[in-house]
């Protein structure tokens, strides 16, 4: 039997001797604030004796010539306190779907049995068709922010092989329906796995589009993110999700439903939002002669370009600077398709604008390339570049707070204080890892902090990218996974492509954190291939 | 918590710092550094430490992220290859000393804290911040390591 506390000896003289020296400097330390503490307080009781006796002069004869409070003008005695704007999700704008669209359920291939899934199915319909199979309904789940219900219901088969249906609902409609398997499988046998599921669904609803298995699998991405990547198959309201989860399982979810279906679930689903929003120099401002009109709801998260976008009823018209002051974001319907037509002939004067903003300080030469040739290998740039919390600017995320992707709602401002530590803590951007694979980019982050017992907490990153043909806007990157461990932050950035299963070209990618508004700012860095290649920017 | 109070619990833990910052850095010398850093630093910000039961994890946690910093800095000043293996120390158990230095540091480091120092396994995990059932995974992977190692070597010793 080996004693494992010998591993290692003991800790020798010179490790003693030097935790002693530590403690004793640490008590002196402690000794010099109570020497000052008392001069202070006699210094202290001296201004309020003084103080004291003007006052009471003042109270006596008013010598200062003091006006009484109600002389004061209204709104001068009190702080304006305006109502924040209320951060309601709208539901997914929803794409019409064919009615009966139909999944396989149970049998074989031979003897294929379906499951209507019609348009606006009621959730009841829906829910006694799945439970007459004679399934155990296990979970109801509500995404709140989205407002979508799931139901599962494990134990069930596909083609003999054993699965779990999934069924989604919104305001009680049916929206979609899933099989999912899960499996315990290799890195190599997991192609074939998404293969063969591909293959049964094929099979049943037509080719479509191809199935593209990348020559440079990123499963362990896959695996180390617990991503999960989606695949089109006929159209796009039939697709397959596979996902290598942190236990090493794979699990592979044939989905059928509306267009919008891969945003149904948030949380295994990399949420896609193409929201170019209108800071630093993505889109461009309205001309100030003719101005556009944009439309917003009270309640509404978006701003919109067409007065009944996705449905919407009773908007109001407002100018693009109420939209903003009431913080909404664009409508990745209708203003971000619109923008998106524009962006190309913007693009020289907003970089001259971002260059304006941020002077760049070069890196090195041998920044690495970030093009289309780069899928799969992982590029590294070194930034070392400190991010004080003490700075006017900017906030920050506690990266513990399981609601960390909402950002609206935890934002920590870097000048103030969180649970009263943060002031003046530094946090250290070291590397920032990219990797691309066919839909989405990871960036790696490691970074260090001058306090280290705190919480971790991290900027939030909004990468800008730019592709061959112009930007593509600003992304939202989520915050996939903090590693305390290696002290590293994980983000996920999906790309809205015009075709699913093709990335865009990529040339450059421009990460910034800071606040909501352009003055709050600062580029943190960029990749790529253009004249802003390998620059660092900020402090 | 007071500097007496501070220096008491530090001295009850002097062996588990220093194994904890040994697992890491493998290094002696360095290990006195990391502990010293780390000390003033939980110092300096004790009044993050919400409830003193904690302490113990509390600065466990300061060490090993002062362990990480060390490791970053000591990586971009050395060339990561041909570096000679750690020599173990002289009143340590070589076999074994030997077996977990080969170990990955991510499973070098729950088996620091698990076998030598007893913390369960969601300690570690809230420790180093992953899932517990890594932490098993690793443990597990780490055990496997060892009991191999150990064996070829106890095999060769007895073959000589």
């Amino acid at each position: 039997m080996r004693d494992w506390k010998k591993a290692f000896g003991q800790p020798d003289d010179g490790f003693t001797l030097r935790v002693q020296q530590t403690l004793l400097a640490i008590e002196e330390k402690e000794e010099e604030p109570v020497k000052k503490k008392m001069t202070l307080s006699l210094a202290f009781a001296c201004i309020l004796f003084v103080t004291a006796l003007a006052l009471s002069a003042y109270a006596a004869s008013n010598i200062l010539g003091g006006r009484p409070d109600e002389t004061l003008s209204p709104g001068e005695n009190s702080l304006s306190d305006p109502t924040p704007a209320p951060t309601v999700t709208p539901m997914p704008s929803l794409t019409p779907m064919v009615p009966s669209e139909t999944i396989w359920f149970g049998g074989t291939i031979a003897e294929p049995s379906f499951l209507e899934l019609t348009l606006g199915t009621p959730m009841d319909e829906t829910l006694a068709a799945l439970d007459e199979k004679g399934y155990a309904r296990a979970e109801a789940m509500t995404a709140e922010s989205l407002g979508v219900t799931r139901c599962k219901w494990p134990g069930a088969n596909w083609n003999g092989e054993p699965c779990e249906v999934r069924a989604y609902f919104a305001e009680a409609q049916t929206l979609g329906l899933g099989l999912v398997f899960e499996r315990e499988t290799s890195d190599e046998a997991l192609p074939d796995l998404i293969k063969s599921v591909h293959a049964c669904l094929a099979a049943v609803y037509g080719e479509g589009t191809p199935l593209a298995i990348p020559e440079v699998w990123p499963s362990f991405a896959l695996k180390d993110l617990s991503l999960a990547q989606w695949s089109y198959l006929n159209g796009p309201r039939v697709f397959l999700v596979y996902q290598v989860r942190r236990d090493g399982l794979v699990q592979v979810e044939a989905r059928i439903g509306y267009a919008d279906a891969a945003m149904l679930e948030p949380d295994l689903m990399p949420m896609v939002t193409f929201e170019p929003t209108p800071i630093l120099m993505a889109l461009p401002t309205p001309m100030p002669m003719e101005p556009m009109p944009y439309w917003t709801t009270p309640y509404g998260n978006y701003y919109h370009l067409d007065e009944f976008c996705s449905g919407m009823e009773d908007a109001m018209r407002v100018s693009f600077e109420t939209a903003m002051n009431m913080g909404k974001q664009p409508c990745p319907v209708c203003v971000v398709e619109y923008f998106r037509g524009l962006e190309m002939d913007t693009a020289p004067e907003a970089e001259q604008t971002a260059s304006a903003t941020l002077p760049p300080e070069p890196l090195p030469d041998d920044a690495p390339p970030f093009g289309p040739d780069s899928d799969g290998i992982p590029l590294m740039t070194d930034f070392n570049q400190p991010l004080r919390t003490g700075e006017a600017r900017g906030w920050g995320i506690d990266l513990t707070d399981p609601n960390r992707d909402d950002f609206s709602a935890n934002r920590e401002p870097l000048n103030g204080e969180y649970n009263g530590v943060w002031t003046n803590d530094i946090l250290t951007v070291h590397n920032m890892i990219f990797l691309k694979t066919r839909s989405a980019i990871f960036m790696e982050i490691e970074y260090s902090m001058n306090d280290n017992a705190i919480s971790p907490w991290s900027i939030r990153i909004t990468p800008f990218m730019e592709g061959e043909a112009g930007p593509l806007g600003w992304h939202d990157a989520r915050v996939h996974e903090v590693s305390g461990e290696d002290n590293t932050i994980h983000y996920l950035l999906s790309v809205v492509t015009d075709s699913p299963v093709d990335f865009p070209n990529i040339t450059n990618l421009w990460g910034v954190y800071g606040g909501a508004a352009a003055e709050e700012q600062r580029l943190l860095g960029s990749l790529g291939n253009n004249p802003d290649w390998g620059r660092q920017y900020g402090k | 918590m007071d500097s007496r109070e501070f220096a008491q619990r530090v001295e009850a833990m002097q062996g588990a710092l220093y194994r904890v910052a040994y697992g890491l850095l493998l290094n002696r010398a360095d290990c006195a550094d990391a502990v010293q850093e780390a000390l003033l630093r939980a110092w300096e910000k004790r009044g993050s430490l919400r409830e003193a039961a904690y302490f113990e994890t509390w600065l466990t946690r300061i060490l090993i992220n002062e362990c990480y910093g060390m490791l970053r800095r000591r990586r971009a000043a050395l060339p990561l290859d041909g570096l000679p293996e750690p020599a173990a120390p002289p009143d340590a158990d070589p076999a074994l000393h030997d077996a977990i230095a080969r170990l990955d540091r991510k499973l070098r480091l729950p088996v620091v804290l698990h076998y030598m120092e007893g913390y369960g396994v969601d300690d570690i995990a809230r420790m180093l911040r992953v899932p517990s059932g890594t932490i098993k995974t690793r443990l597990a992977r780490a055990r496997a390591l060892l009991r191999l190692q150990l064996t070829d070597e106890h095999e060769e010793g007895r073959n000589r």
